[in-house]
């Protein structure tokens, strides 16, 4: 673990330079984590390249990580009305977050993405969860989708 | 999906938060997610059909008894050309197999018929039927279907029929293999062994084991396309008997206890020749494993099946592989045996129907420890005459 004062850089896809305490990066991501650890980040010149993901999702990455590490204490509902505020945001943003979730395995972010969209597909109708999810080429073909209508009538 | 095409992997890790029932209506959604979904379905432990005892509304319902009960309904209704008239269902590689017996009367003739069903994809396909025994009906005896591993439907796919019906105290019976390449059934086997179970290997080769004089012969056959004479390739009689006496003394060898407490299981990708053994009568007490030792003709118990399960239910014992299943930790070393019983008319008499407590006799024997942890029973499942193991490959 890094000391609470010690910065890192992480730099996103649009090679714009974010600085963040160390510590809150090194407590949720492992990948960090393990950069950190094996030594293979130079505090003086290492900026971590993050070239899948963009400024505005960086930011709310590290928003969430800043945030969880301050108010870890704070009681559970606190953080579940936080979590989900957080997460108010539209499909893209959400898929954003999750690509980026994944590619820093931020575990506990991931948790709270999957659960979001599965609240988000549980018991909804076909055509309500393409629309959430903007989903505009679903690739069936007429027949499949004929197919589909008669193998889950409840489903339309 | 719009700008995001989330990958195989993250819609896995998605759809394994999902109940079972979401992640069949995902399938619909759009091809990735089918995609995902079905990755799902068969990277698990085989779930529990319990197939509707109506023809009518829904086919079934699958469960995953170990996990709270998460299941999911097939709302498609019984394909038509499965009437009330089958007597058995199997499972083999994501394949429903239903049996029917047809009695010709103008004939006089009685035939078998096997129907294959992916409750999935929904394709079907008949063996032609199978020729019995003239006259009829008869009154079934015994009925044991066992299948080779290659895919089914495809030309090297083996199907091996053991039928023993009796008529007016007499017992006839039939041992046959169908392969798909002549689309006929091709060889039979005149063999005046009754044999209490089949199995075949990926060699063609047919095992049937039979008991007698109080020791147990597992006879080999050949299943060439030529050899219409002499099929036995080898006659081994077991020199130790395994045990008549269950754990708490008592004797309980017969035929017909030996005929519903014993099962065998061919381990295709080793060849190895498992004898299942089941303890109990109502309720599931244990389970032993035999090893058939062909070089010193014995039947060695084995404490140990490593990285493998066995999933038993009153038709078949089958064997499936722990490697690249998705498991919960307590299944993670394999080596155990999942039952379930269904409220199966053929197996209890009518006052014991009556008792569904005990009739739903489900659960896991883990063989390291020899103990059982039995799965509680949910209400929300529908009466089912048929509980058995399926893995869905769709």
């Amino acid at each position: 673990m890094g000391s609470p004062l010690k910065k890192i850089m992480l730099c996103s896809s649009e090679k714009e330079i974010f600085s963040v305490e160390e510590q809150v990066m090194v407590q949720h991501s492992v990948i960090i984590n393990n950069m950190i650890e094996d030594g293979s980040y130079n505090y003086e010149e290492s900026k971590i390249p993050l070239d899948c993901v963009d400024s505005k999702t960086l930011k709310k990455v590290i928003d969430y990580c800043t945030y969880h590490t301050h108010h870890h204490n704070d009681n559970q509902e606190d953080l579940e009305a936080w979590d989900a505020q957080f997460l108010n945001v539209d499909s893209n943003g959400l898929y954003d977050l999750l690509m980026a979730a994944n590619y820093l395995e931020i575990r506990n972010l991931l948790d709270l993405i999957y659960r979001t969209i599965k609240n988000m597909i549980k018991g909804k109708k076909i055509d309500e969860i393409r629309r959430i999810l903007n989903i505009k080429d679903h690739g069936f073909t007429p027949e499949e989708e004929e197919q589909n209508r008669k193998e889950y009538p409840h489903f339309y | 999906m719009g700008r995001m095409d989330l990958s195989l992997e993250l819609l896995e890790l998605i759809f394994q938060r999902l109940c079972l029932d979401d992640v069949m209506n995902c399938r619909a959604t759009c091809r990735s997610w089918r995609k995902a979904a079905d990755a799902i379905f068969s990277s698990q432990l085989p779930l529990m059909l319990s197939l509707s005892t109506t023809r009518c509304g829904s086919f079934g319902t699958l469960s995953a008894p170990w996990s709270n009960y998460d299941s999911t309904v097939f709302t498609e209704k019984w394909p038509r050309e499965i009437g009330n008239s089958y007597n058995r269902v199997y499972s083999v590689q994501g394949w429903l197999v239903f049996n029917s017996f047809h009695y010709e009367s103008v004939k006089g003739q009685t035939f078998s018929e096997l129907l294959f069903f992916n409750p999935f994809s929904r394709t079907r396909f008949k063996l032609p039927k199978l020729f019995l025994f003239s006259g009829g009906p008869y009154y079934y005896y015994q009925l044991r279907v066992a299948f080779n591993s290659a895919p089914p439907g495809s030309e090297e796919f083996v199907v091996a029929l053991l039928c023993v019906v009796s008529y007016q105290e007499n017992k006839k019976k039939r041992l046959a293999f169908i392969k798909l390449k002549q689309g006929s059934w091709i060889e039979s086997i005149e063999t005046d062994e009754i044999f209490y179970d089949i199995q075949v290997d990926d060699d063609n080769k047919l095992y049937g084991i039979t008991f007698k004089h109080e020791t147990s012969v597992v006879f080999v056959f050949t299943l060439g396309d030529n050899h219409r004479d002499n099929h036995v390739v080898e006659r081994l009689v077991m020199l130790n008997t395994i045990q008549d006496i269950d754990p708490v003394g008592r004797f309980i060898f017969s035929h017909a206890s030996f005929k519903q407490s014993h099962q065998m299981v061919m381990d295709t990708s080793t060849g190895e020749l498992l004898l299942v053994r089941r303890w109990g009568g109502y309720g599931t007490e244990g389970f032993s494993v035999f090893k058939l030792d062909r070089s010193n003709l014995k039947l060695c118990e084995v404490f140990d099946i490593g990285d493998r399960f066995l999933f038993w239910n009153f038709t078949k014992v089958s064997l499936v592989s722990a490697k690249r299943l998705r498991l919960a930790e307590r299944f993670k070393r394999g080596n155990c045996i999942f039952f379930c019983h269904a409220n199966n008319s053929y197996q209890l008499s009518p006052f014991q129907f009556s008792d569904r407590f005990r009739v739903h006799d489900m659960g896991v024997f883990f063989l390291a420890d020899r103990t059982i942890s039995h799965f509680s029973i949910n209400s929300s499942l529908p009466f089912s005459h048929h509980h058995m193991w399926f893995s869905p490959a769709p």
